[in-house]
Formats: structure tokens, sequence, C-alpha cells
């Protein structure tokens, strides 16, 4: 078996998160798409959004029983992030936790590597 | 920030392509560039060709393109063509080309743009280019989807008041222009990007209503404009006119005196055209003529058509020579010549450029698209991104009246743009409180020899004596070659801006009123398929409730049937009516009395599971 | 951290994301978003060291450059703001390449930045023998019927320009303002004359354009 390295990485609770969102979305859903897409002030922000089919340009990712697609332009920028759920007061959602970030703005909207 | 899983995002938006748009004076072309690459959109005879020709019929039809050029020929008095030649030109300045423009013309009261009137209607060569250019965008959706921007080449010597007509009859299309950019640069890229050429080239481009030459410096993907010069009344439309001038003095020889009328007078021009195009690739041919039911034949050889028109060809020879020594350049330092309009496939043409410019022409793309084809390119490089960089050049000196009608120029010409520039003026009299500002373009001294642009007043100076007064007035134009004025008096800090709209151009409130209407259109086309779509769910509805009817019917009582069935009437004869409103509010009722039907059959379905 | 930016005054704020920018940047180095011209002379602009004599082709380099990350067309799809900046930027390198390309305008600019003012006014001589030498060639010129003639006179005139700019740059360096004043009035009348001549050379092959 060849090494397989897993561009992206996700944490428990943004697994817990996904499986949730998909199940009350009540419509046949292939998994979740990544991808990045430049709008911010930074130039580059994350996107997340159903998916319901695979593209051919999309990178296949299944981990802990989610299948992400990860939108091949995106894949350079995505490579070697985790991706978690985060609650807080207020609200809640996904952070991208990369290593591979520069700088951020101060909007934390967008980033650049 | 959080980020949130969304519904997908309608791809629509990725899917509107930029197209690149030759809104030619004979011929339109349409070009796009897809999968890298570069492709012209045809029609099924395979033409790239659109004719820039509009038929407007009484019965409020318009036609444009070969159809519109057949009624030429049967209904010439319906039709409009060349009508480039008139973008931004007022009545003064096209005294001259009235014999070879054979429309009514009229003038409106303010002095403003040329007016056509064609089928009892007043156009203004904005809204006949707009219905051409809508022509084109029909022809790219049909071929790509939706179009929603666009790329439009114009003449390098188009003024400014010529170039704001072309975007405004963009705007009135319903395109968005992504840039403007001048033909031959449109062309140099063509070749540039294809072939991959280095080094100093010209750009001789000869089309139906204007002469442009343009030398371009092409290193490592950067096009630079060195220099332009041309003539925009000068065009193969001129080749066609003297040959119609020669067949009717013919004529004349045969029959006497003849009056002839505008539409005559275009069908000879299109005889014209025709002897242009055969003798472009046959040494001799033939032609008749018929007017008041008189036959004329008429030949001509090849010999003859070029000594006709010889001093058209010197004439654009003698305003590259211009150019080359404008720029301070030998003709030897120019690698290449690249061909561009129908005309330059005139074989004298060919030849005398040749002898001109010591090297053979570049001629391997076709050169009536290959302002399309970098269109298109410059198209796509804008909106997907691109390595190569287009550095263009103001074509014409802009500059300001000043005392005894000289002008002083503020921007010269080939100054690259986006470019600012302010110069400083005075007040000639004590006490003087306003100033006129007249912006003219042009390369000649005097005033009445240029262009005039727009002009306005600088009001509230101070009163001070004659000199004292510090006007700064400063000219700004941008990446489009669209020119601002602004005039500032700097001791006081009064200022006041002018975006030139030019003295022939549309004024605001008429390019207000044609937005509205061809607004208040799309608002109809747009109920129109709203409709469809209510349509579409009603019928479903009444399926479904009819179908409903008949198998739980007994669930209901009379008096609860009666009710559906006359929300299932009054949906049906709403269909029929075609409004929108009532359909939604009667389908909402269907739903509102089937209401309780629906609960109950669910009931007894449930029952039906367990019982 | 934040207290460091404000210590240092070459460091202003970001208009799009409020991230500190070192002052003359291009882009904001937080958010990448393009960034207003700042007030730096031509040479600073154009990346290249102050001096009369220029590489032409290092400017040229050094233009397209900057007009590659710049010029208004890398921003079609930006947002208005940023077009709007992306024009000023370009606008100002457009003037600062036309300035320095030009052997009379960066004579005029150098002499600007050397703390000369009403420059025009400066360079209009009373210098009898630059006068009469101008004169001369003036009646050549108008006394040549043909394009070979004039471009003999043109090299002769060609001749003296260069002249001028090589004395030029020794007067820069040297930091001789008076010197520098007198070989920029000669520049400015040769280039006259050389303009002069093109034109006689368009009369003379019989157009006007």
């Amino acid at each position: 078996m060849t090494e397989y390295i897993s561009p992206i990485t996700l944490s428990d609770a943004a697994v817990n998160r996904i499986k949730i969102m998909i199940a009350d979305r009540k419509k046949p859903t292939v998994g979740v798409r990544i991808g990045v897409c430049t709008k911010g002030c930074s130039g580059l922000t994350y996107t997340i959004e159903f998916a319901d089919e695979k593209n051919p340009t999309d990178d296949v990712v299944e981990t802990k029983g989610v299948t992400l697609l990860i939108d091949h332009k995106a894949t350079i920028f995505i490579f070697g992030t985790e991706m978690d759920f985060v609650e807080e007061n207020f609200q809640s959602g996904f952070v991208f936790r990369n290593p591979n970030e520069k700088g951020r703005c101060n909007c934390g909207k967008s980033f650049h590597v | 920030m959080l980020l949130q899983i969304n519904e997908p995002t309608s791809r629509s938006n990725k899917n509107d392509v930029a197209i690149g748009i030759d809104l030619g004076t004979t011929n339109s072309v349409v070009a796009v560039v897809k999968n890298g690459q570069s492709l012209v959109l045809r029609d099924e005879q395979g033409s790239g060709l659109i004719p820039s020709v509009v038929a407007y019929g009484d019965d409020g039809s318009i036609v444009v393109g070969n159809e519109a050029r057949h009624e030429l020929l049967s209904n010439p008095q319906i039709v409009v063509s060349s009508i480039k030649r008139l973008m931004g030109r007022g009545i003064s300045d096209i005294k001259s080309l009235v014999g070879t423009l054979p429309f009514e013309l009229g003038i409106a009261a303010d002095g403003g743009m040329v007016r056509l009137k064609v089928s009892g209607k007043t156009l203004t060569p904005v809204e006949v280019s707009a219905d051409i250019l809508l022509a084109i965008k029909a022809r790219a959706e049909n071929a790509l989807g939706s179009v929603k921007s666009a790329v439009i080449t114009v003449p390098a010597y188009f003024d400014d008041a010529a170039r704001n007509a072309t975007k405004d009859a963009a705007k009135l299309a319903g395109i968005k222009v992504l840039r403007l950019i001048n033909e031959p640069t449109a062309a140099a890229l063509a070749y540039g990007l294809d072939n991959h050429v280095e080094g100093l080239y010209a750009i001789y481009d000869f089309g139906g209503g204007t002469f442009d030459i343009s030398l371009l410096h092409m290193e490592r993907g950067v096009f630079q404009v060195r220099a332009t010069g041309g003539d925009v009344a000068l065009g193969g439309d001129d080749l066609d006119h003297s040959i119609a001038e020669v067949f009717l003095s013919e004529r004349t020889k045969l029959f006497g005196n003849e009056t002839i009328t505008s539409t005559e007078a275009k069908q000879v021009l299109s005889i014209g055209r025709m002897a242009k195009e055969c003798l472009s690739i046959n040494s001799c041919g033939d032609w008749v003529i018929k007017i008041n039911d008189k036959s004329s034949r008429h030949y001509l050889d090849l010999k003859t058509f070029e000594s006709l028109i010889t001093n058209i060809v010197e004439r654009t020879i003698s305003i590259c020579r211009g150019v080359i020594i404008d720029a301070g350049i030998s003709v030897k330092e120019i690698k290449g010549v690249v061909l561009v309009g129908g005309c330059t496939r005139v074989p004298l043409i060919r030849r005398r450029v040749s002898e001109f410019f010591e090297c053979n022409p570049l001629v391997d793309i076709n050169p009536d698209e290959v302002v399309a084809v970098g269109a298109a390119m410059q198209a796509y490089a804008l909106t997907a991104g691109s390595s190569t960089l287009l550095l263009d050049v103001t074509p014409l000196s802009l500059g300001i009246e000043t005392m005894g009608g000289i002008v002083e120029r503020v921007i010269p010409r080939n100054t690259p743009i986006p470019v600012a520039m302010a110069q400083e003026f005075t007040t000639y009299q004590n006490n003087q409180d306003s100033m006129l500002i007249h912006v003219v373009q042009g390369e000649r001294e005097m005033v009445e020899q240029c262009r005039s642009l727009a002009s306005f007043v600088l009001s509230g100076i101070p009163q001070m004596v004659a000199g004292r007064a510090r006007i700064c007035v400063t000219f700004v134009v941008d990446a489009d070659g669209l020119l601002t004025v602004s005039a500032k008096e700097k001791i006081t800090g009064i200022e006041q801006e002018v975006s030139v709209k030019p003295s022939y151009g549309l004024t605001e409130d008429e390019m207000t009123r044609m937005l509205r209407d061809s607004l208040e259109h799309a608002r109809e086309d747009i109920k129109v398929r709203l409709f469809a779509e209510a349509k579409v769910e009603a019928i479903r509805s009444l399926l479904a409730v009819r179908a409903a009817l008949v198998a739980d019917g007994d669930l209901l009582s009379i008096d609860e049937k009666s009710q559906i069935h006359n929300a299932l009437e009054s949906v049906e004869s709403a269909i029929r009516d075609g409004v929108i409103e009532i359909l939604q509010t009667t389908v909402a009722t269907l739903e509102d009395k089937t209401k309780i039907f629906a609960i109950r059959r669910i009931n007894r379905g449930i029952h039906k599971r367990f019982d | 951290m934040n207290d460091l930016y404000k210590l240092n005054s070459d460091v202003s704020c970001c208009w799009s994301c409020k991230g500190p920018v070192i002052k003359h940047a291009l882009f904001c180095p937080t958010c990448d978003v393009i960034q207003p011209p700042s007030d730096i002379d031509h040479f600073v602009r154009l990346g290249i060291c102050r001096c009369y004599v220029l590489d032409l082709s290092e400017l040229d380099r050094q233009y397209f450059h900057f007009q590659r990350l710049l010029h208004p067309d890398k921003f079609v799809c930006h947002t208005s703001k940023e077009q709007i900046l992306s024009q000023a930027q370009v606008t100002v390198l457009n003037e600062a390449y036309e300035t320095l390309k030009n052997p009379l305008k960066r004579a005029y600019y150098l002499l600007r930045l050397s703390g000369c003012v009403d420059i025009d006014l400066i360079t209009k001589t009373t210098n009898s023998d630059l006068l009469m030498e101008i004169m001369e060639i003036h009646e050549l010129l108008n006394d040549a019927d043909t394009v070979d003639e004039i471009k003999v006179i043109e090299d002769q005139i060609n001749a003296k320009m260069i002249l001028c700019e090589t004395s030029l740059e020794k007067a820069f360096v040297k930091e001789n303002l008076d010197i520098a004043v007198e070989l920029t009035t000669r520049l400015k009348y040769f280039k006259k004359l050389f303009e002069e001549s093109s034109s006689r050379k368009i009369y003379i092959t019989g157009i006007n354009i």
C-alpha cells in the first residue's frame, strides 16, 4: 500500500457537525466542497458548500466517514490544513487552521499563503 | 470569522463569457477565446461577418445583417448602413459625406448629434449601433449562453466623441464594456500571441470607413503603441464610391442627366462594392445598373480600377510616412506589417504597402476577422488574467482654446494612457469673474480646424487684475481613452469638473430615456419568462388536484368539492388570461382550498397502513 | 506589536484591511490590495538610480515591470475603488516614464529636484553665440529642398544634442547647477530645431497629418 497523505484533516467536532448538517439537508448529498475564491480584503477566502454531484476537477478526500470534495484550484492553498468546528458565545462555524498561511487580514475572512 | 456550509452557488457567473467585438463600418465580427483557442462565431453558412446594416420595417421590425443587406437592393429606403461613420459626429462634420450617406439626415434642436430619418423614425447613430450590437450579442448567446461583457474595438483614430458614442451604444444593448481597445492594437495582439513576433511592427488597417496606421513595439508579452495616425473619413466606402461615380458618369453619357434619389444612390454604391470585391480576385468584370427602367452595362478592368483608386491609396501611404517621421524612426526599423480590413485584399494596396514597408505583409489571419480575434484575446486576458500587457496612447492631441482661437495643447498625441496633465491659464481682463473652457482635439493650431469636444464655464473667479488669477485645467484620460476635464482657480480653490460629454454625443437625458426604454423592454421580457414558469407550476397543481379528486373525492363534502372546482376553474382561466399576478393569486387560493383535503388524504394513508 | 507601527512614521494603514503598510508600498502585505500612489520622485517610482544618463533599456524593463503589476487591465474584475487606485498609480507611473525617457524633460526634472523653479524662464537664452548658432541651422533648414538634405542637418543637430547630454551628466554629478541650466537651455533650443526639421520633412514629402 502506498502511503497517502491527506491534504486536509478534520477535527472530530467538524466531522460530527458536517454529518448532522448533511442529514438535516434532506437532499441527496455527495459531500462537502471546499474551494477558495478571490473575495475578501486579503484576496483569497475559503468557501464551503454542499455538493450535489462530483466535478471532474475535484480532489476527493474521504476521512472519518465524511466525503470532502476539494476544488482542484484550492488544493494547493488548503494542503496541510485542519478543518475544525468551533462554537463561540454567539456563533458557531468552521475554521481552517493553516500552517501555510503567512498573513491574515484583520477581518479574518481572507488570507494569503 | 467562522464559515458556514452554504448551498451550492449557481455557476451561471462562471459560464458568463467575455467576448470580443469588432464593430465595423461595413461588417462586424464577434469572437471568443474558449479552452485557450480563439474562435470566430459564425452563421450556418460559415460566415463570421455580420454586415453592419440595419433594416427598419414600417411595422417596427428591426433586421440586422445579411437580410438587411439584401433589403438594400430591393427596399433601400428602410436600410441604414455605414453608421459608424456618423458615430459622435455633428451635422457640420459630415457635410462632405452627405453624398456618400444615402439617409435623410436631421439634427436635434440643440445642435447635437446627427439624426437619421428612417421608416418614420428618428434615430441616432448610437441607437443604430446598439441594434447591431444586439444582433452580435444574440449570435454570441446562441453559441455560448449568457454573455454580459465584451471588449469592443474602435479605430485608433476615433476621437473622444466617437468613443463615448460607442460605449453608449453598448450600454443600450446591455453589454458591459470591459475595455475599448484600438483596432490595430487588437490585430497586433492576435498576431503577437499566435506567432510570437517581437520587435517593431506596423499595422495597416484599411477598413470600410476608416484608415489607421499604428506602430507597435512587441516584446515579451508587452504591446506598446509607439505612434498612431489615420483618417476617420477614408475607407473602403470611398473605393466603392469612386467606382460608382464612374458608372454614373457612363450613364450620363448614355441617357443624359438623371436625377437620382438617395435610394438609387445606395443601389449604385452597393454595385460599386461588388465590383471592388470582384476586382480583388479577378482581373475584370461587368455589372448592370437599372434605374428608372433604364438598364446600363458597365465594364471595369483591374487596370482602370487601380487608376481610379490610386489617389486614395497614395493618401494612406503618405499618412504612413507621416506617422513614421513623427515616431522618429526609419522604415528599415520596422520588422513587419500586418494587414487588417477587407480592403487590404485589393491587389494595388498590397503591392503599395509591401513596396513602402520593404517587406511582405503578414496576412495569415483573415484580415476581416483578425481584429475580433484580438479583442476576444483581450477580453479573455481581462477576465481570466494574463501576462500580456497592452500599453496604449492618445491618438490625437487634446487642448483648450486660448486668446484669438489658438489651441494650447495640454496632452500631446501619442502619450501613454492613462494620463493626467495640468496646464495653468490666466484671465485676460481686469475683474474677469468667469472663464470659458473650450476643450478641443486635433493637431491643428487653430480652434476651428480642430474638433470641438465640449465647453464649460468656470465661474466665481474672484475679482483680480488681468493675468493674476491662476486657473489650473487638468485633463485626465482613462484606460479606455476617455477624457475628463476639470478646472480650478488656485488662489481661491474654486473647482469645476466635467466629464467631457462631447458636443456631438448624446445628452445625459437622451441616454437616460433610451436606457429606460430598453429596460422596459427587458422588464417585459422578464414578465413573459416569469409567467411561463408560473404557468408550468399551475398546470402541475391542476393535474395533481384532479388526480387526487378522482382517487379520494369521497373525503369531501359537496360544498367543499364545489369550492375546489371553482378554484380549479379560476386557475385555468388565469392561465388563459396570461396575467401573472392573477395566476399567482388563483394558485394560492387553490392551495388554500385544498389544504383540508390534503390533511384528510394523509390521515387516510396512515390509517390504511396501520389498519 | 501595534505600538511598534505607531512609532514608525514610515508605516501607514491599508485602506482595505487596516493592516500596516510600509510607506510607498504598492500593495498591502497583508491583504495584497493595491494602495494609492505615494508622493515619491520619478526615479524612486521606477526603481532606478538618480542620474542624468540612463540605461534606456533598464528604464523600459522597470516600466514594464510596474505596468504588469499596476495596469488597469489587471483590475477589470476588481472593485471600483481598486480600479480607481490602479488608474491613479499608472497615471503617475506614465508621467514618471515619459519624463525620464525624454532627455530634455529629464534635465528639467533634475533641475527641479535640485531646487530650481520657473525653469521655462531660466532656460530662456540671452546668449548671442547660441542664438547665432541656432539661426544658422534654421537658415539651412529653410533652404533644404530634399529629405536627404534635411537628414544631413538632422545628423548635425543630433550630434550637438548628444554632446549636450554627456556634458549635462557631468554637470549634474558635480552639482554645478549654473552649467546644467546653460546646457539644458542649449538642449531645449536644439530640440526645437529638431522638431522643426521633422515638420519640414513632412512638408516636403507633401503631406499634412
